[in-house]
């Protein structure tokens, strides 16, 4: 186990630690406002369509219908831009880690996305028609691209001095880093130029190119397959005490252009299609965090024993809000070999039960995000608006319960023979 | 009085301990959490960092960003889920005499 456990620590120290998987991941963290902001208009823009409705119901889809534009526009810029957002986000979070002053590379970030995403229709002074849709979940691959590329190479041309031009001593050195900036950015401003060019000579985009390319492969993460193996990788290593944000770095991109193509059909009126998003995952498949806790937590508070009953009654408050720590590593779990099997499993169980319900769409999608500490049963509600989704998360709950109760007892059992010993 | 930096994830199981032994230290330290994002631009006057077990394989790339003048450990597991506020002070002062 003690090895097992150095090896686990050490391929996750090699994730964790990785510059460029660090940056997105810590952006997925700081995109949470502009989630949120778009997560609730998305609710709010969601009204129930109800033809013989009265009163409230009524009043919110004339609302709704009378101001579609708005509700639209929100959706547009917030998940609507994800890509924008997350290319910026990595611009910022990797300079930062380079200690590169952000504000240059930022500017060249946005120029080179909207290069490469963006293919204007018309251009004539005073009016700009162009096609935005690229810079949602769909543009993401070319969102991590610029983000890394634009800095990579701004920080390497700046090492090597490149474009620094010999002046007078006499000349301020401000000037002359001035002039090595300048260098280095109109030389990526250019390279992003020519892949513009390249591809609208063929009428397309690089965004739109690399999507057809990869359409397959991300088809494919949105498979039963894929969604089971991570949901067992992620909660077996959450059993080893690692977080789960170690593995967001692959997992925040795909979660991310699931929802926001979501986003985007459920505003454009079409039923969504993508089912592996992050609150399928947090509200569906962790059900009072890693682990899905809450069920512990739950069960613990009525354990004879009395060190588990404390744990239950610290615990049971944070997992209803998708915090998941004090169980683990109170109880703890957390190599304790009586809790790897549910730990790993009960998880699992539960995003194979979620993805059946949506996959045949007894239940609605996710389109909306709304923090993973908002409760389960709220949010699986206020993402899918189906309250059928509630149900769902009521009826896994009382599952993962059943599921845990013989390990809780199996170790209370344990616990009550130390705490007897104890009192002799 | 010591200052003691917590780094989780995202700054929230720990800000939860943070609170807990602010009120019950009678003054002895005064702790901030932060995420690990984040955590860097704090380290100014901090005297130890405490990170959550869940993040333990991040030290090593702490103790390098932190240029190893700051002692660095991570929370005993069951005394962060328990919320055992005295263990986790006296791990404190342990880390700050050691």
């Amino acid at each position: 186990m003690k090895n097992l456990e150095e090896k686990i620590l050490e391929i996750s120290a090699k994730l964790g630690n990785e510059v460029h998987l660090k940056a997105i991941r810590n952006t997925f963290i700081s995109m949470l406002p502009i989630m949120i902001f778009g997560g609730i208009f998305a609710v709010i823009g969601a009204a129930p369509a109800t033809e013989n409705a009265t009163g409230f119901m009524k009043a919110w889809a004339d609302f709704v219908s009378a101001n579609s534009a708005i509700f639209s526009w929100v959706s547009v810029l917030g998940l609507g831009f994800t890509s924008l957002y997350i290319a910026l986000g990595i611009t910022y979070n990797l300079c930062k880690e380079y200690k590169v002053d952000p504000l240059i590379p930022l500017f060249i970030c946005i120029f080179g996305m909207f290069m490469l995403t963006v293919k204007p229709e018309k251009l004539v002074y005073g009016t700009s028609l162009t096609d935005l849709n690229y810079l949602d979940g769909k543009g993401i691959i070319v969102g991590l691209f610029v983000g890394i590329f634009t800095v990579e190479i701004y920080r390497i041309l700046k090492q090597k001095n490149f474009g620094k031009i010999k002046l007078p001593d006499s000349v301020p050195p401000s000037l002359s880093e001035t002039f090595s900036s300048l260098a280095i950015s109109v030389l990526i401003m250019l390279f992003y130029l020519v892949l513009f060019v390249i591809f609208k000579s063929m009428n397309t985009t690089f965004a739109a190119w690399i999507a057809s390319i990869i359409a397959p492969q991300i088809k494919a993460t949105d498979s039963l397959w894929f969604i089971l193996l991570m949901t067992f990788i992620i909660n077996a290593a959450w059993f080893f005490g690692i977080h789960n944000a170690t593995f967001w770095g692959l997992m925040g991109p795909i979660m991310f252009m699931n929802l926001s193509t979501n986003a985007a059909q459920q505003a454009s009126g079409i039923a969504p299609t993508a089912i592996l998003t992050e609150s399928f995952w947090v509200y569906f498949v962790v059900i009072g965090g890693v682990g899905a806790c809450l069920s512990v937590s739950i069960l613990c508070c009525f354990s004879k024993s009395e060190m588990i009953k404390t744990v239950g009654r610290i615990s049971v408050l944070p997992a209803f809000f998708g915090i998941s720590e004090p169980a683990t590593f109170g109880l703890p779990m957390m190599l304790n070999p009586i809790f790897f099997i549910p730990c790993a499993f009960v998880p699992t169980i539960n995003a194979c039960i979620a993805y059946f319900c949506m996959n045949t769409n007894i239940i609605g999608k996710t389109y909306a995000m709304l923090s993973f500490n908002m409760p389960s049963v709220f949010g699986a509600f206020l993402s899918t608006g189906d309250v059928k989704a509630l149900l769902l998360v009521v009826a896994l709950l009382i599952l993962d319960m059943v599921l845990y109760y013989p390990f809780v007892k199996m170790y209370e059992r344990q616990q009550l023979k130390l705490e007897n010993k104890e009192s002799k | 009085m010591i200052n003691v930096m917590l780094v989780c994830n995202a700054g929230m199981s720990t800000a939860m301990l943070a609170q807990k032994i602010n009120k019950n230290c009678d003054g002895y330290c005064y702790v901030e959490a932060f995420g690990e994002g984040e955590y860097m631009e704090h380290i100014e006057n901090i005297d130890v960092i405490l990170v959550g077990p869940q993040i333990r394989h991040l030290i090593p790339s702490i103790k390098k960003t932190t240029q190893n003048k700051i002692p660095v450990s991570y929370i005993n597991p069951m005394d962060y889920g328990m919320m055992r506020v005295d263990n986790v002070i006296s791990q404190i002062k342990e880390m700050l005499e050691g």
